[in-house]
């Protein structure tokens, strides 16, 4: 390869990249097919990722979540949860440290998110609408 | 209480024996540093020269048993001037038994030494992260009375709801606790360390609890009834006397704006405080202190937020000056109620590093720690006070 298509190629991904960082897609709420749930109300969804257990059609939910610092996360808590991240932190260690309740399960990146909650009925995550099409995985309808 | 602690112990060793949740469990904790300065008066260490003396450390760990069965646990080390001496305490250790779950309504029995869940702040008041400013409010969460304050032993049962927006909590404690015997709590109940020693009798407490679209909206009220004994030590001038205490806590807090960017937080602290038998020195009677405060906060970003607060307590409300008080006690005035103006800010690093500080103007000495100003002629009634804190949590 010479080395203008290389400076393209590494130019085009540094802009892929960025403008990925800058403007992520707002994630979907996802679970297990085997959790047989097709929506969850948002008021659930607050609930759930604050620490409080949940039960839908008999299965019992706990939530799923992305370290602090990814973008999906940021995109999560400030649009879904309607709260900043360290407002969320604040809650859930409220939640903790009383005893009142347990920590989310903490994964690393999407693509773990995804192969967990695969295997984990009953666990609900966020995703980007692309990393949610996988086998065994259903997108859950947030409704008001 | 060590044989609930070896029980507690024994169980969650058997449980966990037995296997199929013991992946499940879970690591956290926090480690606080502060440094504080006044221009009169002792806090957290000699301040006056400006103290580091002012550090906290909590490890804990919690995890499911079986499938309704949660425990956890916190151990607490704290240096606060004289007042905590990096001794190791339990915080809490307790078990957690879900009697019943549907879709929207939970009931939980705990059994163990359990936080007492008054105000907005109590169950992690010492947990940097969770607190609005680096000291809390002093007229609620007194850190005098706070062995008597923190944790006790015991049970409860707790009701939780949520419909719509709106999540509700009951609570109903039975619960003993062994933090009345100190030097502390006994100068805030006796006005100062006698010979005797004090003991809390089983104490019962009813708590509500309402929230809704992620505490952007808050309401708490706590009752608890406590009997307390006095029996009175070698030379002891006070009879064997008894106070039944009777106490009501109060909370409010609200967020404005889409954004949430501005809030508001108000508690109340009404107790009453019946004595009898104490003999001359503290004749028969009915105090009631009360405190109060009023918090402004505003959140400009995901990074900062800033708060201001005028925080009052009296000793007893009959006599806001401490007049009385004084004469009987042979303290000043001043150490018989507290005005604290408080303005401060947080910085969040990152997700688990901040820093705060916050500057306090002081009017009175009524919760300044007896332990660290063991003269009470030499306090002085107006001092401020600078308090810096940098919190790692994990």
């Amino acid at each position: 390869m010479r080395l203008s298509q290389k400076i393209a190629i590494i130019t085009l991904g540094l802009f892929t990249c960025c403008a990925d960082a800058a403007n992520p897609a707002i994630p979907v709420i996802v679970t297990s097919k085997a959790s047989h749930i097709t929506y969850i109300p948002l008021n659930k969804v607050k609930l759930l990722f604050i620490g409080k257990s949940q039960i839908i059609n008999g299965v019992l939910l706990y939530p799923v979540m992305l370290p602090p610092d990814n973008p999906v996360n940021d995109i999560f808590v400030k649009n879904l949860m309607g709260i900043y991240p360290y407002q969320l932190q604040k809650i859930l260690d409220r939640t903790i440290f009383s005893g009142d309740g347990k920590k989310p399960i903490s994964v690393t990146s999407q693509q773990e998110m995804a192969d967990y909650i695969v295997s984990n009925p009953g666990a609900v995550g966020y995703l980007t609408k692309q990393t949610a099409d996988k086998e065994g995985l259903v997108i859950i309808e947030v409704t008001k | 209480m060590t044989k609930i602690f070896t029980l507690l112990i024994v169980l969650v060793g058997w449980l966990n024996s037995g296997v199929t949740y013991a992946e499940d469990i879970q690591f956290h904790g926090f480690l606080t540093q502060g440094y504080v300065k006044t221009d009169h008066n002792a806090y957290f260490g000699d301040s006056e020269q400006g103290s580091f003396d002012f550090r906290e450390l909590g490890l804990g760990s919690q995890g499911t048993l079986t499938k309704d069965l949660d425990f956890s646990a916190l151990i607490l080390t704290r240096k606060a001037g004289g007042m905590d001496n990096s001794q190791i305490k339990l915080d809490h250790a307790l078990l957690s038994y879900k009697l019943f779950q549907d879709e929207s309504t939970k009931y939980t029995a705990r059994l163990g030494r359990i936080k007492i869940p008054f105000g907005l702040y109590n169950e992690t008041r010492d947990v940097a992260s969770t607190r609005p400013s680096i000291l809390l409010p002093q007229s609620i969460y007194f850190d005098n009375a706070r062995q008597y304050l923190i944790s006790a032993d015991g049970a409860q049962l707790v009701r939780e709801s949520w419909f719509g927006d709106s999540y509700d909590k009951w609570y109903l404690a039975l619960q003993q606790t062994n933090g009345v015997n100190n030097k502390e709590t006994e100068s805030y109940f006796l006005g100062i360390n006698w010979p005797g020693k004090l003991k809390a009798k089983l104490a019962h407490g009813i708590r509500y609890y309402h929230s809704d679209d992620n505490d952007r909206n808050q309401y708490a009220a706590y009752v608890a009834d406590n009997h307390i004994e006095y029996n009175p030590g070698q030379g002891d001038w006070l009879s064997a006397g008894s106070i039944k205490a009777k106490v009501l806590w109060l909370s409010l807090h609200k967020e404005f704006g889409e954004d949430r960017k501005f809030g508001v937080t108000t508690e109340v602290f009404l107790p009453r405080l019946e004595y009898k038998g104490f003999g001359a020195i503290i004749p028969d009677k009915v105090s009631f202190p009360q405190g109060y405060y009023i918090q402004g906060e505003y959140r400009p970003n995901g990074k900062f937020e800033f708060f201001t607060r005028y925080d009052l307590s009296y000793t007893d409300r009959s006599d806001k000056q401490g007049t009385a008080l004084s004469a009987a006690t042979g303290k000043p005035g001043h150490a018989f109620f507290a005005k604290d103006l408080t303005i401060g800010g947080k910085y969040h690093i990152n997700s688990s590093l901040e820093v705060s500080a916050e500057v306090h103007r002081i009017n009175g000495t009524g919760w300044l720690p007896t332990i660290d100003n063991p003269i009470p002629a030499d306090t002085k009634q107006h001092w401020n006070m600078l308090i810096t804190q940098i919190t790692f949590t994990f």
